[in-house]
């Protein structure tokens, strides 16, 4: 059980548009989900609100990835080095294929079986990516408060 | 006095605690929303006292949105019980 101390309930969202109440609807169903696999999933749907072609995302993604600071930017450093150019085009279109689209199909290769250590350790790695992407594009994108 | 039917309960998973002590009111979209932490035999929950006229998943709604910007501005975890059919198990 966590306490979290100086839980003022003052300085709440109260007017927001559609889109800002559906992140944040998404966003509490989000980092609810004990299982990262289905958070990671659950966070990436939160793009989707308004950037609806998948190449709007990676190039999203993409745009934003410099300016994330550390620890996040060193999980995109390393995705830089090993899965860049080859067989990724960018980290963005990696996190979209290889986590996002992955999760969410079974279909065929690339997707995500939770049984291999290989793939649930690296979406494992990949979340904290995610988790600053989306506080950046709630804020920066949709216009809500930070934290 | 309202009808007890008239208010919405929603429990919350007691993966979080975020207060200690008394129930509190918070106002929230010109409504008033009553805290209450958990005790060692309920979860913490939310109610809203329903307007007449209004229906209970509306008002449940109103509810998970005051809890969705907590969760927000809290960065942190908050579980919402969901009633469903259980077949007769609870």
């Amino acid at each position: 059980m966590t306490v979290l101390p100086g839980f003022h309930l003052d300085g709440l969202v109260e007017l927001t548009t559609p889109e800002q109440e559906l992140a944040l609807a998404l966003y509490r169903e989000a980092i609810g989900i004990p299982d990262n696999t289905y958070k990671f999933l659950a966070l990436f749907r939160i793009l989707n609100i308004s950037l609806k072609a998948p190449q709007h995302q990676i190039e999203w993604i993409d745009n934003q990835l410099p300016t994330i600071q550390y620890p996040a930017a060193e999980r995109i450093a390393a995705l830089a080095r090993e899965v860049v150019p080859n067989p990724y085009s960018s980290v963005g279109a990696y996190l979209y294929a290889a986590g996002r689209s992955a999760l969410a199909h079974a279909f065929a290769p690339p997707f995500v079986d939770p049984d291999l250590m290989d793939d649930t350790y690296r979406i494992n790695r990949d979340l904290i990516v995610v988790e600053e992407l989306v506080d950046r594009y709630m804020t920066a994108a949709l216009g809500l408060p930070e934290h | 006095m309202a009808h007890r039917d008239e208010w919405v309960v929603v429990a919350v998973e007691p993966a979080v605690q975020w207060q200690q002590g008394d129930e509190i009111t918070v106002s929230f979209r010109q409504r008033e929303m009553i805290v209450r932490p958990e005790t060692p035999e309920l979860w913490a929950d939310v109610s809203l006292l329903r307007l007449v006229g209004e229906e209970y998943f509306t008002a449940a709604t109103l509810v998970h949105r005051f809890l969705s910007a907590m969760a927000w501005k809290r960065k942190a975890a908050i579980r919402v019980d969901i009633p469903a059919a259980r077949n007769g198990r609870g």
